[in-house]
């Protein structure tokens, strides 16, 4: 058998240069924790496997970035194994190829395959993570990753060819709404009938028999409307109607006629030339009189009452400022009036001239003959006669408005004597529509009927595409449920066959402590999940940290995977266990020493442990076993510069 | 890996299929032509020996 006998380790995790002396045999390594010893293990792993677990898997964490010593470079780190039977040896780097001694390949190509190494963290594992986390633990120690990745793809298949085949049915329902959707089809000859009942209804000669015929009516509907004219006379009418609701501009005639009537009809000066003069003399009198208080008049001196005609010639000034006012309101008045006549003058015109195309006459003359008096009347000063003419203007806008209002609503009445254009226009255009909608019909339905064609040809293909796919997805789900069902089973018998060293190991660390049955279990309705069952005092099937204590779940994992190794490593010479038992207690620690070394004393055991009192149980294990090829070495301290110190104990 | 577990693995999975489908001895023959005991396929490829199988059947 192969035998390990010495392990070199160059710049490689917390070692700058350490050596294990193995000599064909075991080694027991003591020391605190953060002393080196799990570097070792790394370096062991490393060396096999080419990975650390610990630096895998977990962001931030690479054998790359951490592997190396953290004072040396990547391509300085490596690990030579020298062994026996066959001699040579292997060495393997951070960089660079690995080199293997010939006919060490075997070992080395068995060592890459199998689980040897135990740490507390995987020990953890077996004990406490979920079943299907806990089955990977497991099926690492199987080596079933091969296994677990082909019953993954077949998974992968046929969940990919189920969820084809769903998209397929949807399809095809949604492809089945479509065809139930599609409006009836409608043929042409029922176009036909029910366009020429519409037409007969109208009584109208059509001679609509076949679809050939709609383009000859329509033509025919078109051209009568393009001969029809539009009656100027009623357009004539209509203008006119608009016109005369819009007005002349009668209501400010009104209000600005009534305003000049009451301003021309009121009190006027005498003599409106000399106003201005008089009242100008009058203020420069009074304002004389005021200022000097004379008593004897400037031009013959003879004596007057000076307060006295101070007094007249207030009111007189007044009274005339009054007039002068007035005549100030008249004049604008006159000329808004001026404004308003000639606005009205226009409009009157223009309403003259659409009155024949309308057929009436408009009667604008009065009111434009009174207005034009009354702007003479107006010039010319002549109040009593503007006045009478303010009212005669008055009177014939009265008349105008009677005669306006007449006339709309004469417009407006419904025509007695009409001529039956209109009727004829709404004809054209019915017969129009029903031919309108005889063609969007008929278009409609043909494209009814090529999508009919489109659908039907679409449901052909998929229901064969979705069948040939089902075909495909029953041929990958029997597959994949025969592999997982073989694998399951399998499995399950690996477990089983465990159950003897799983229990007889547990037996010995724990003897009359009231367990009874240990096994593991394969959920069968799982791809990878895997229970923990233990009898406990008559209670059988229990999960074993129901009632198990942690030092007790500790040797569980750990007969767990001595029950792997033992069911699959053969003769393979390595086991090595890395701190693995710390919740033990002393009486059982010492069963766990002599376990190894009875069951496993034929191997070459490489153990680390903080615990000294575990330290000297295994010591004990080996003398008791007769062991003799065994190291037991203590890491004192550790240093980055040197690495760990290593020294054999005193006996 | 025990050889042992993973070669009894495929040969009860390869027996029970041939025995258990109509197609079994088909799909077998593909996926031994794929090579699936050697080294674990890809679902597009299975998916591939699925098809070819059920077009056998159709066939």
């Amino acid at each position: 058998m192969t035998g390990l006998q010495r392990l070199d380790i160059h710049a490689f995790r917390g070692l700058t240069d350490g050596a294990l002396p193995f000599d064909g045999g075991s080694i027991v390594l003591g020391g605190g924790n953060g002393t080196g010893k799990s570097a070792f293990v790394d370096a062991l792993e490393f060396l096999y496997t080419g990975s650390v677990a610990t630096l895998s898997g977990t962001q931030g964490l690479s054998l790359r970035q951490h592997g190396p010593h953290i004072h040396a470079r990547l391509d300085e780190s490596y690990v030579t194994a020298h062994y026996v039977d066959p001699p040579g040896c292997v060495t393997r780097r951070l960089m660079g190829p690995l080199e293997v001694s010939p006919g060490l390949e075997p070992h080395m190509d068995r060592g890459a395959r199998l689980a040897f190494i135990l740490r507390r963290s995987q020990l953890q594992q077996f004990i406490h993570a979920k079943p299907a986390d806990r089955y990977r633990s497991m099926a690492d120690l199987i080596g079933a990753e091969h296994l677990d990745r082909t019953e993954a793809a077949l998974k992968g298949a046929r969940d990919a060819l189920e969820r084809d085949v769903q998209q397929g049915e949807a399809q095809l329902a949604q492809v089945a709404r479509q065809l139930d959707d599609l409006a009836e089809d409608v043929a042409d000859d029922q176009l036909i009938r029910e366009a020429s009942e519409a037409l007969d209804a109208l009584g109208v000669a059509h001679h609509l028999e076949s679809v050939d015929d709609v383009a000859r009516i329509r033509a025919e509907a078109l051209r009568a409307v393009s001969d029809h004219r539009p009656d100027p006379r009623q357009e004539a009418r209509a203008r006119l109607a608009a016109e005369l609701r819009r007005g002349v501009g009668e209501a400010r005639l009104r209000e600005v006629l009534s305003l000049y009537r009451s301003l021309v009809t009121g009190p006027g000066p005498n003599n409106q030339d000399h106003l201005v003069d008089l009242l100008q003399l009058l203020r420069s009198g009074r304002e004389y009189l005021r200022e000097t208080h004379v008593d004897n008049c400037p031009l013959c001196e003879r004596e007057i009452a000076g307060r006295a005609l101070f007094g007249r010639l207030v009111e007189r000034v007044a009274a005339l400022e009054e007039v002068s006012l007035r005549e100030q309101r008249l004049r604008q008045g006159q000329e808004e009036l001026t404004s308003a006549l000639q606005d009205v003058a226009s409009r009157l015109r223009a309403l003259e001239r659409v009155g024949p195309d309308a057929g009436l006459s408009v009667p604008a003359v009065p009111l434009l003959n009174a207005g034009a008096m009354l702007q003479e009347s107006a010039r010319a000063g002549a109040r009593r006669e503007s006045a009478e003419m303010a009212s005669r203007t008055e009177d014939a806008l009265d008349r105008w408005e009677a005669w306006s209002r007449e006339a709309v609503a004469a417009i407006d009445a419904p025509q007695t004597a009409d001529d039956g254009s209109g009727d004829e226009t709404g004809q054209i255009q019915a017969i129009l529509a029903i031919l309108e909608g005889l063609t969007v019909r008929r278009a409609r339905a043909e494209r009814g009927r090529q999508e009919l064609q489109r659908l039907v040809r679409e449901r052909e293909r998929l229901a064969e595409d979705t069948h040939r796919v089902k075909q495909s997805f029953l041929v990958a789900d029997g597959t994949y449920h025969t592999f997982n069902r073989v694998k399951n089973a399998e499995i399950q018998r690996v477990y089983d066959d465990l159950r003897g060293d799983l229990a007889r190991m547990y037996d010995f660390l724990h003897p009359g402590e009231g367990h009874q049955t240990v096994a593991i279990a394969m959920d069968p309705r799982k791809r990878g999940s895997s229970d923990l069952k233990m009898g406990f005092y008559g209670r059988d099937g229990e999960d074993p940290r129901a009632f198990a204590s942690e030092g007790h779940l500790d040797s569980l994992g750990l007969c767990i995977f001595l029950a792997f190794v033992k069911r699959f490593n053969g003769a393979w010479p390595l086991l090595v266990l890395d701190d693995v038992v710390t919740s033990v207690d002393a009486a059982h620690k010492g069963r766990v020493a002599r376990l190894l070394f009875g069951e496993f004393g034929d191997r070459q055991l490489f153990i680390t442990t903080h615990d000294s009192r575990w330290f000297m149980e295994l010591r004990k294990a080996q003398e008791e076993s007769g062991h003799r090829q065994v190291h037991n070495l203590v890491i004192d301290s550790w240093s980055l510069a040197a690495g760990p110190s290593i020294r054999e104990p005193a006996l | 890996m025990d050889s042992n577990v993973s070669g009894r693995i495929f040969e009860r999975f390869f027996v029970d299929l041939t025995n258990g489908e109509a197609w079994g001895a088909a799909a077998v023959d593909r996926l031994l032509e794929l090579g699936i005991e050697e080294r674990p396929a890809r679902p597009a490829e299975l998916i591939e020996v699925f098809r070819q199988v059920a077009e056998d059947i159709e066939a």
